[in-house]
């Protein structure tokens, strides 16, 4: 290879009994100074995980210096096992590319890949890693200040017993404020549907089984951006579902009208109809980026990055509250019906190259025409 | 920046006999990228029958193997006119690697032609962000 395409690893199947991660020989190891990010390219031919239900993770590590202590994952590591949510061996590659949240970085000079069994058993990976070096760093989320909540469903999901055990009890917050949302309860656990937006995982909440989600009580600004990639399998939805939802009446609220054939935004509003800021239209099987900014007295919706409808409300007083995902914060009900890829909360109105970056960064990920 | 003919006009026909296989750009016309990061596709469909059958894609690969390839964005239905799909390497999920091709995805077993041209802009190294 030549340019800033590298072979990281030709072709080399790794065989242990051993519980213990398996690292990259230094020598092997790729030096890509002068390059802001990598993307990596790994072609896995066959695997065979420890144990059944076990797994193999597979991570592209990152360092400044060749010093072993100071590798870290760059990239979310691949799973590779057998059945949802784990990752199979396959013809066509696995591409990933650095994401900043809690547990990966950037590119940072060194990349070596690094194998770790989930447990003790005979495991096997025959595999390839080619590498493509960018300039341009990857964009995500976290690099604008004011990130407080960020969900993204092929990371930090941990999948629990409903839905023959396809169901979704924990999710992880990716924004470093530890806003995890959980569900302990099976048969209201959202699905992990792997391949659900334009080839990336979401949550299936179906409405008809109450599924949802919930975060323990956080502080969400005077001023706010909430930020959801979704998909409706129901068109219309049920009035007023919810996306995310802490208190309509003294905070925030993000989901459907009245009718549940437009999207909506609420700021801390108790009298109906809620003010005016709802517009665009639910599309069943479209992936949308449903937006809703409020800066002190004007909340302003935005569906796919484009100005839907705009109202003024009063600000709210920020409290600390659980988030609801899918569900009203007060009683059962009023449920989306669909996929939930991603969601943000900024603790603050974005500016707009801001919030054109996150959209341009959704848009690319949901294959989701964005301005 | 510099404009480049990823493919000239052409025109796909296949009979309903084809079994759906996908048409893939021959290797001759691959883009060899080198140093370009950021990529906007311009694709002008003059002529489309049966709109509905075949989806186009615009894949990348590191190297010239064929498995290698894969989409840069999702495969798109066609329509005759021109449109406009943009890659920046900043927010791309999978960005441009080193060869870039397009191919023609059959969603159904059915015939199909189309009559098209693919221009892209490449745009190299590092830019602004917004």
């Amino acid at each position: 290879m030549s340019g800033r395409t590298f072979l990281c690893q030709d072709w080399t199947t790794i065989r242990s009994s051993l519980n213990q991660p398996f690292v990259q020989d230094p020598v092997m190891w790729l030096d890509l100074d002068s390059f802001g990010d990598a993307t990596c390219w790994i072609d896995v031919s066959e695997v065979t995980p420890p144990a059944a239900g076990a797994s193999l993770q597979f991570a592209m590590e990152t360092s400044p210096s060749p010093d072993d202590t100071y590798f870290s994952a760059m990239a979310p590591p691949l799973s590779f096992g057998a059945g949802a949510p784990f990752a199979q061996a396959s013809t066509t590659p696995n591409v990933i590319r650095s994401a900043q949240s809690l547990t990966t970085n950037n590119l940072m000079r060194y990349l070596r890949w690094k194998i770790t069994p989930s447990t003790t058993g005979p495991w096997d990976l025959t595999f390839r890693v080619r590498v493509v070096a960018n300039r341009s760093p990857a964009f995500v989320p976290t690099l604008l200040s004011g990130c407080i909540f960020w969900l993204r469903a092929d990371i930090g999901i941990t999948i629990g017993t409903g839905s023959a055990n396809t169901g979704v009890s924990g999710w992880k917050d990716q924004s470093g404020s530890g806003n995890d949302a959980a569900q302990a309860t099976p048969a209201n656990q959202p699905v992990y549907t792997p391949n659900a937006m334009n080839g990336l995982p979401a949550l299936r909440m179906t409405a008809a089984n109450a599924q949802w989600m919930s975060t323990a009580a956080f502080t969400v600004g005077a001023a706010a951006t909430l930020i959801a990639a979704v998909q409706p399998v129901a068109s219309p939805q049920a009035s007023y579902a919810r996306l995310m939802e802490q208190d309509y009446s003294s905070t925030y609220f993000l989901g459907c009208d009245s009718v549940g054939s437009s999207y909506k935004l609420i700021v801390n509003t108790n009298t109906p109809p809620y003010g005016v800021a709802g517009g665009g239209t639910i599309t069943s099987g479209a992936p949308t980026i449903v937006t809703g900014k409020y800066a002190s007295p004007t909340g302003s919706l935005y569906v796919n990055g484009a100005l839907v409808a705009s109202d003024t409300f009063t600000a709210p007083t920020p409290t600390s509250q659980p988030l609801l995902i899918s569900k009203d914060h007060a009683a059962a009900g009023e449920y989306w019906d669909g996929y939930i890829a991603e969601l943000l909360i900024y603790n603050r109105a974005l500016t707009k190259n801001e919030f054109t970056q996150v959209h341009r960064y959704l848009g690319a990920r949901y294959s989701i025409v964005v301005p | 920046m510099e404009g480049r003919c990823v493919q000239d006009w052409v025109t796909i026909r296949a009979g309903a006999s084809s079994n759906g296989f996908a048409v893939a750009q021959g290797s001759e016309g691959w883009l060899d990228l080198g140093d370009v990061e950021d990529l906007v596709f311009i694709l002008d469909v003059r002529e489309l029958q049966a709109p509905t059958v075949v989806k186009m894609a615009y894949e990348t690969s590191p190297t010239r193997q064929e498995t290698s390839f894969v989409s840069m964005v999702s495969p798109f239905l066609m329509t005759t006119g021109v449109r406009v799909d943009r890659v920046f390497a900043t927010y791309a999920p999978i960005p441009p690697a080193r060869y870039v091709r397009w191919r023609l995805v059959p969603v159904t077993n059915a015939a199909y032609d189309v009559t098209f041209r693919i221009w892209v802009a490449t745009y190299s190294w590092v830019r602004s962000a917004s």
